[in-house]
């Protein structure tokens, strides 16, 4: 196994062989691990000793369906403890396809001013002065590169919020029309790929496939995988991912009374039924030319989850996503679908984590900042991030620290990261992946709202605390697993009622690395992974008491279930024993 | 006796519903069933994945009751 290793101080670039034991690893599995081997983790997250592993999974570059995802790992600046956030994109596939299993940042050069462009080709590997991209929008940069570097390149870039080294900003990675819309969003890791100097990465575009030692046993992985996805409701062609979005959550989590309004003191929004996936896909219909549903973040995705949302001027949004509708909506009772659209894609251009952004200014608005459902205010907020006032740099920090300067008690966070569109009150399973994943609160750390609402994967009680912290572990260790692999995680909804489905994406994996892992041994991979990433934390000064949500939960009932987070903590702390 | 019904993610376009509507009123009899208002309002019933009573979910055997609302899903998901 080969990768890139890229040290900011002195600027040189090496291509080294990976020890041994990383030889069979991917995505997450390798970050994570990079991470836990090299990062000290007392670091301070933006300084020189910290680094950024992106790594594309094992599956990455082949032909298995929906395996373009990618992996970035850090020490997070929002949490303090281990961070992975992917995306779906080319760039990774590129990258595979090349022979490198993950590019290393490191170091930090001594002019904080310079910005620095990587290079990687076949041929050749360099960093070249970006300084002309100095706080250069997204987009802007996109089609920049794109025209000097060609229209099919993968780019990796980081917006002005993360230059300004913001703890709520992500990496942008441009998706297939090259639009920088496709986000290892969460945990501030904008913040630290922007620390080290690096404006963007552009990677050759590469086609053909990454190396496979076995064929049969890959085409034989790769076709029952692709049937699962290809038969399951939710994500076969015309399905509901394909045909909705992302969004088709809306509805159903408002009927649940669990989708969390105003900045989580309600369960029900009024407005839901505005930016639901529902009204996208009309929009879409009424205007094909400017929106389309069933997009796809990378090329060989099978599902299309993927929404270009037109707004009412025709002007193209890429790609508008449940957690985002909920957050700058819901959240904050903002009904306006085309503000939405307006802010996610100002977010996109600027470098910020939606769903960090959203609860932020839910959280501004319970402090009297703005006033809740005020969508001119939220967009003018993003335009102080932009610039980087200081209110700007406040909201983009997150809402952990806007409920510091604004004397706000009800901050829905775990681990300094702000939780995303599931009333964990009301849906206990997801409190707990919420409340113990090493990552902070994050949905797709273990998303047992497939089995809890759903009906993905089984039905249970979603208002009952009996079970939910198996449950939790379950999925965040399969997570783990599917996270490595570079499958999207959306394949679960079809591998969890169709097991040959995870039996084909194991073979496959069996069939890039070598391995001869069973299903059973791939579970066990992704929960040495989870655990590795707990002790990663508690090792960064992390105790049982950051594995709890915060007070207001347990003391607020929220309505219409007038429930209350009432699991005892001995039972969280079950999860680690 | 009414109650209300919400029709969500294609469901509105497979059944007997007011044209356009994803969400109206309609009279069914005392000691109705999800199952019977399924029938009722021919939905295709291996279609019907999720519902949802007054914000819970709830089976094909719940007896419904005056005033409550009733929210039909498919299989669906994201996140």
């Amino acid at each position: 196994m080969k990768w890139i290793r890229v040290n900011m101080s002195d600027l040189s670039i090496k291509v080294e062989e990976a020890p041994k034991k990383y030889e069979q690893m991917g995505g997450r599995w390798l970050t994570s691990s990079v991470i836990a081997d090299e990062v000290p983790a007392t670091c301070h997250p933006l300084g020189p000793l910290n680094k950024v592993v992106i790594a594309p999974g094992i599956l990455s570059g082949t032909t298995a369906p929906s395996s373009g995802r990618i992996s970035v790992g850090t020490k997070s600046p929002l949490t303090g403890g281990i961070k992975e956030a992917n995306a779906g994109a080319k760039f990774g596939q590129y990258l595979k396809r090349m022979g490198y299993s993950a590019i290393i940042i490191e170091g930090q050069p001594k002019d904080k001013e310079s910005r620095y462009l990587l290079s990687i080709n076949k041929e050749k590997l360099e960093l070249v002065d970006a300084s002309e991209y100095k706080f250069m929008g997204l987009y802007e940069l996109s089609e920049k590169l794109a025209s000097k570097y060609g229209k099919d390149v993968g780019i990796a870039s980081v917006g002005p919020a993360a230059e300004h080294l913001l703890a709520g900003t992500g990496i942008a990675f441009n998706d297939i029309e090259n639009a920088p819309a496709r986000y290892a969003g969460r945990g501030g890791v904008g913040a630290v790929f922007a620390s080290k100097g690096l404006k963007a990465i552009v990677t050759e575009a590469v086609t053909g496939q990454a190396t496979i030692l076995n064929h049969e046993l890959f085409e034989t992985g790769r076709k029952k995988l692709l049937s699962a996805l290809q038969e399951h409701a939710v994500t076969k062609p015309k399905g509901a991912l394909n045909t909705y979005g992302t969004a088709v959550l809306v509805n159903i989590l408002n009927e649940a009374g669990a989708l969390p309004t105003r900045n989580f003191s309600r369960g029900t929004f009024e407005g839901a039924k505005k930016i639901s996936g529902e009204a996208m896909a009309e929009a879409a219909a009424k205007n094909p030319k400017a929106g389309m549903m069933g997009h796809r973040c990378h090329p060989g995705c099978v599902i299309g989850c993927s929404v270009i949302y037109p707004d009412a001027q025709g002007k193209s949004h890429t790609s508008v996503e449940y957690e985002t509708l909920w957050a700058i909506g819901a959240n904050c009772e903002i009904d306006d679908l085309d503000a939405i659209a307006q802010m996610n894609s100002m977010c996109n251009d600027i470098g910020l984590d939606t769903i960090e952004f959203g609860d932020a200014v839910a959280v501004a608005m319970e402090g009297g900042l703005l006033p809740f459902g005020d969508a001119k205010g939220a967009i003018a907020l993003l335009e102080e991030v932009k610039k980087g006032s200081p209110l700007g740099k406040i909201i983009g920090s997150g809402c952990g620290t806007v409920g510091k300067v604004f004397g706000v008690r009800r901050v829905p966070a775990v681990k300094n990261q702000g939780m995303p569109a599931y009333e964990p009150r009301v849906i206990k399973g997801i409190g707990v992946t919420y409340i113990t994943t090493p990552m902070g609160a994050d949905h797709t750390a273990g998303y047992s709202i497939a089995p809890e609402i759903l009906g993905v994967g089984g039905k249970p009680d979603p208002h009952t605390n009996e079970g939910k912290v198996k449950l939790s572990k379950d999925f965040q260790a399969t997570t783990c697993f599917i996270d490595s692999t570079g499958c999207c995680v959306f394949t679960a909804f079809a591998i969890l009622d169709i097991p040959s489905g995870f039996e084909g994406m194991v073979e496959a994996c069996n069939a890039v690395t070598g391995a001869n892992w069973t299903t059973s041994e791939a579970f066990e991979i992704g929960l040495n992974v989870l655990k590795m990433e707990h002790q990663y934390n508690l090792s960064a000064g992390f105790s049982a008491n950051d594995d709890r949500p915060p007070e207001f939960m347990k003391l607020e009932p929220v309505p219409p279930h007038n429930m209350v987070w009432d699991m005892a903590d001995s039972e969280l702390d079950s999860m680690w024993k | 006796m009414k109650i209300t019904v919400a029709l969500y993610a294609g469901l509105k376009a497979r059944a007997l519903a007011p044209q356009g509507a994803s969400e109206f009123d309609i009279d069914v009899p005392e000691g109705s069933k999800i199952g019977d208002i399924i029938k009722l309002l021919d939905l295709p019933d291996d279609e019907v994945a999720n519902i949802f009573v007054d914000r819970s979910i709830k089976d094909r055997e719940f007896v419904v009751k005056d005033g409550q609302r009733v929210a039909f899903f498919p299989l669906i998901a994201g996140g």
